[in-house]
């Protein structure tokens, strides 16, 4: 098996599972080796202390669905959080199951709500798998987004019973409608309190016959449908695919099944899990993976210390197809080769001239300075491969400094981990 | 000091020299949600000569042929309805059954338009302004289109459409771009605002224009970008980045070409931002109407997915549907080409017939679709029945490649090799 350099695989490790670091940090983060480097990233306290440290303030949050001005705040704080965090991998696991347990704002409207699931997200991302799914199917923001709070036993929605199975927890092909529609029942009832921006339970709107779920007999309610998911089959493969995905490119039919089986083993914690397929991936030479417009820009802004305006970040990002807290539908971000759209490219260009414009980390604008592509290559972040010939051309092509680290930021090879 | 450029400078280098760049002044009468841009004054700067276009016409008319024109010169436009467009709110059943099975969100019979020549079913007040096409005899009304076998996921359904129900092949019309003997020009294909995989071949893919108002370069030299994808680009992820903004590169300059650098609006489509779907047919047909070789366009729309509160926001999502269709193609007409365009709306699924409880309904079977053009034959297409339900929802009676059939005639693309077979055909073409 091909090992990866170990400088490439910390390099590897902090584009893919972190966003980026500037070029001494990265020193530093190499001078520890990869095993320290993920069990620094997995660190519980310091998760703690991360996650305690919360970006938001909720004066600023009202719970109020015109309040325009505490939507922009929501997102733009949020990327500002993701910039600057000091325990990159909680962030970026908050940030891929952002993409998986979708709501967007466009529909849930109240920008708090949103904030508190993105809270749930940070708090419980790495955590254990049942209390992640429980508490999403009764947060706020998912229950406006997949309609939840209206579903009554007169009238089931089943909105909500349909995309934790497809696409939450199972996938398709391993449920029936039969099992939609039971699920819809056994959740049914929960109303949102809009005074407390909690769901409540109310039982004279709840369906409390027993259903066949999932093959499980007298289920009908809440936890009695979480337990019916936790316990499916294709629940910690469905999972380890995503993360396999996610973090690695790939879905090796194979390492997914290891992966889903320790994960199973370790009492679905998704901290191990992570931990299992980052290893993995370091040890295997990962399949290459397009970082989508946000992880990118996230990068570099954190790598070149580019003071952005997030205003007109946000503007872009949105062009770019990747505005936090605005997914495209509830299957989140399709990602791949398909943000190499014209849109999309056009709205990066934009982006890097804008990051480069604001750079002020002195080995990357030295870098940019000087003549070395390897050099700036380096202090980027790349692996030692670098840049290839095209993209040596471009950069050349380019004047030295800002407008050289422009076209450096859409290399292939920077938009690509 | 880093030079510093602006936009204006850009879209002046990136048209080649002595090209007509005309001011988008001209813009969509119908859309409603137009306005003056305020960089519109600023984008006289940038023409070399400043061509008028017609007042209350999007499109400037054609210059001629300066790129091969494929199918005879034929445009194929398909508006996406994205989330499942509600059939029987949009085309109402005259039977009490449809008034009993939705207590609340039947359309009261006064407020439906009745069609000329149909008695079992009529159409949603906001559809109007397609009226008169009905009339004309060249607007198609396809109810309960779905696959036999229908799947309620939007993700499952959506991909079958695309693909015309061969999930391991590209997107239909991405298969006719595929088989075409050289690359078309960048924007042949265009998806606006939003990806299209129907158009997405296997080894062609479509230039996707989310908003018309970014699609430019700011502060970074085009220049740059075209040395990024010279020479080699292979095949792997990286090569097809290279391939992709070298197309990119070119599918700017032509459409600052068309649309003077400006567009008719911040977003082609989607409800965020007040965007529409008539913003969107209106660059479509700019597009159409250009000699930039752009003749398959995908306008995909969002927000029909109507769990809650259906019946206000159905209203305005189909009032802009139906003004954006309508100004369209008084736009080809305008532009001489009524004869040689073809608009197809598409949805994944149809929805619930029982209403839910949140003043919405669930996702259904048997949906909604309709054909506009002259070659149209105009008329009702396939069957509802409330009586004989499939699982609560709208029994199928159109296979969706029945439609596809249809289009790709339209285009003169063997039918029976692109999807397979053409045991599927509604023959709603006139003497195609």
């Amino acid at each position: 098996m091909q090992l990866m350099e170990e400088r490439d695989s910390v390099k590897w490790l902090h584009r893919r599972a972190g966003f980026g670091l500037p070029p001494a940090q990265m020193r530093a983060a190499i001078d520890r080796g990869f095993v320290a480097e993920l069990d620094r990233l997995l660190d519980r306290s310091a998760i703690a202390d991360a996650v305690a440290a919360d970006p938001w303030d909720n004066d600023s949050l009202p719970f109020d669905p015109m309040d325009a001005p505490s939507r922009r705040y929501a997102v733009g704080r949020w990327i500002d959080a993701m910039v600057a965090t000091e325990q990159p991998l909680v962030d970026r696991m908050t940030w891929l199951w952002h993409g998986h347990f979708v709501s967007a704002i466009d529909k849930v409207r109240v920008a708090r709500f949103m904030v508190d699931q993105i809270r749930l997200l940070r708090s419980a991302g790495l955590g254990d798998t049942r209390t992640l799914v429980r508490s999403l199917t009764i947060d706020p923001a998912m229950a406006v987004y997949l309609d939840l709070r209206t579903s009554t036993e007169e009238v089931p929605n089943e909105n909500y019973s349909r995309e934790l199975l497809e696409l939450f927890t199972l996938g398709e092909g391993s449920y029936t409608e039969d099992d939609v529609q039971a699920g819809a029942a056994a959740l049914s009832g929960w109303a949102l309190d809009r005074g407390t921006a909690e769901l409540v339970f109310r039982p004279r709107r709840h369906d409390d016959q027993p259903q066949r779920f999932l093959g499980v007999e007298g289920v009908h309610d809440l936890d009695t449908v979480i337990d019916a998911v936790m316990a499916h089959p294709a629940l910690p493969l469905f999972l380890a695919g995503t993360i396999t995905q996610e973090l690695l490119g790939e879905n090796d039919a194979d390492l997914v099944a290891e992966l889903a089986r320790d994960f199973a083993s370790s009492g679905f914690v998704i901290a191990d899990l992570v931990r299992a397929a980052l290893t993995t991936g370091a040890e295997r030479v990962a399949a290459p993976l397009v970082l989508g417009p946000l992880p990118w820009l996230v990068i570099a802004v954190r790598t070149s210390a580019a003071r952005l305006e997030v205003a007109q970040a946000t503007r872009l990002l949105r062009t770019a197809g990747q505005l936090p807290m605005l997914p495209p539908n509830v299957a989140g971000w399709s990602g791949g080769a398909a943000w190499f759209n014209a849109s999309s490219l056009v709205a990066r260009a934009n982006l890097a001239a804008l990051v480069a414009a604001d750079a002020t980390d002195e080995d990357v604008l030295a870098a940019a300075e000087g003549d070395d592509m390897d050099v700036l290559a380096d202090a980027l972040g790349l692996p030692a491969a670098g840049f290839d010939d095209q993209s040596r051309a471009a950069l050349n092509a380019a004047p030295s400094g800002r407008d050289r680290l422009a076209v450096a930021f859409v290399t292939p090879e920077f938009m690509i981990a | 000091m880093r030079p510093k450029f602006d936009r204006r400078q850009f879209i002046g280098m990136g048209v080649s020299a002595g090209a007509t760049v005309a001011v988008g002044v001209a813009l969509s009468s119908c859309s409603g949600a137009t306005r003056a841009s305020e960089a519109t004054s600023t984008t006289a700067s940038t023409t070399t000569s400043a061509t008028s276009a017609t007042t209350g016409s999007t499109v400037v008319p054609s210059k001629g042929s300066s790129r091969n024109m494929q199918f005879g010169g034929r445009r194929l436009v398909v508006v996406q309805l994205d989330g499942g467009n509600d059939l029987l709110n949009t085309l109402p059943p005259t039977a009490g059954r449809y008034h009993d099975m939705r207590p609340s969100l039947a359309l009261a019979d006064d407020d439906v338009l009745s069609l000329t020549g149909v008695d079992d079913a009529g159409l949603h007040p906001s559809l109007s302004p397609l009226l008169g096409a009905w009339n004309a005899g060249q607007l198609a009304l396809i109810r309960g289109i779905g696959f036999a076998v229908p799947n309620r996921s939007h993700f499952v359904s959506m991909d079958r459409w695309w693909r015309a129900d061969q999930l391991t092949q590209p997107g239909w019309l991405g298969r006719v771009v595929d088989g075409l003997a050289d690359e078309p020009s960048p924007l042949f294909g265009t998806a606006l605002g939003a990806s299209a995989p129907v158009l997405s071949g296997a080894t062609r893919q479509p230039t996707v224009i989310g908003s018309s108002g970014s699609f430019r370069w700011v502060d970074i030299d085009p220049e740059w970008i075209v040395a990024l994808s010279a020479g080699n680009e292979g095949s792997d992820l990286a090569g097809q980045a290279r391939h992709a903004f070298s197309r990119t590169v070119q599918a700017v300059d032509d459409f600052a070409e068309i649309t003077g650098g400006e567009a008719t609006s911040d977003e082609l489509a989607g409800r965020e931002g007040g965007a529409s779907i008539a913003d969107g047919l209106a660059t479509a047909a700019q597009l159409l109407a250009s000699d930039a070789g752009a003749q398959l366009v995908v306008v995909s729309a969002s927000g029909f997915d109507t769990h809650a509160g259906q019946l206000p926001v159905h209203a305005s999502l189909l009032t802009d549907l139906a003004e954006g269709v309508a100004s369209f193609m008084t736009s080809m007409a305008t532009a001489g080409l009524a004869d040689d365009v073809l608009l197809v709306v598409t949805s994944e699924f149809g929805r619930r017939v029982v209403e839910n409880g949140s003043g919405g309904c669930d996702h259904g079977a048997g949906g909604f679709s309709m054909a506009i053009g002259s070659a149209v034959q105009g008329g009702m297409y396939g069957e509802v029945d409330l009586d004989d339900l499939l699982d609560g929802d709208v029994r199928p009676s159109v296979a969706p490649q029945a439609l596809f059939t249809n289009c790709l005639d339209w285009l003169g693309i063997d039918a029976a090799t692109t999807l397979g077979s053409r045991d599927d055909d509604l023959a709603l073409l006139n003497g195609v």
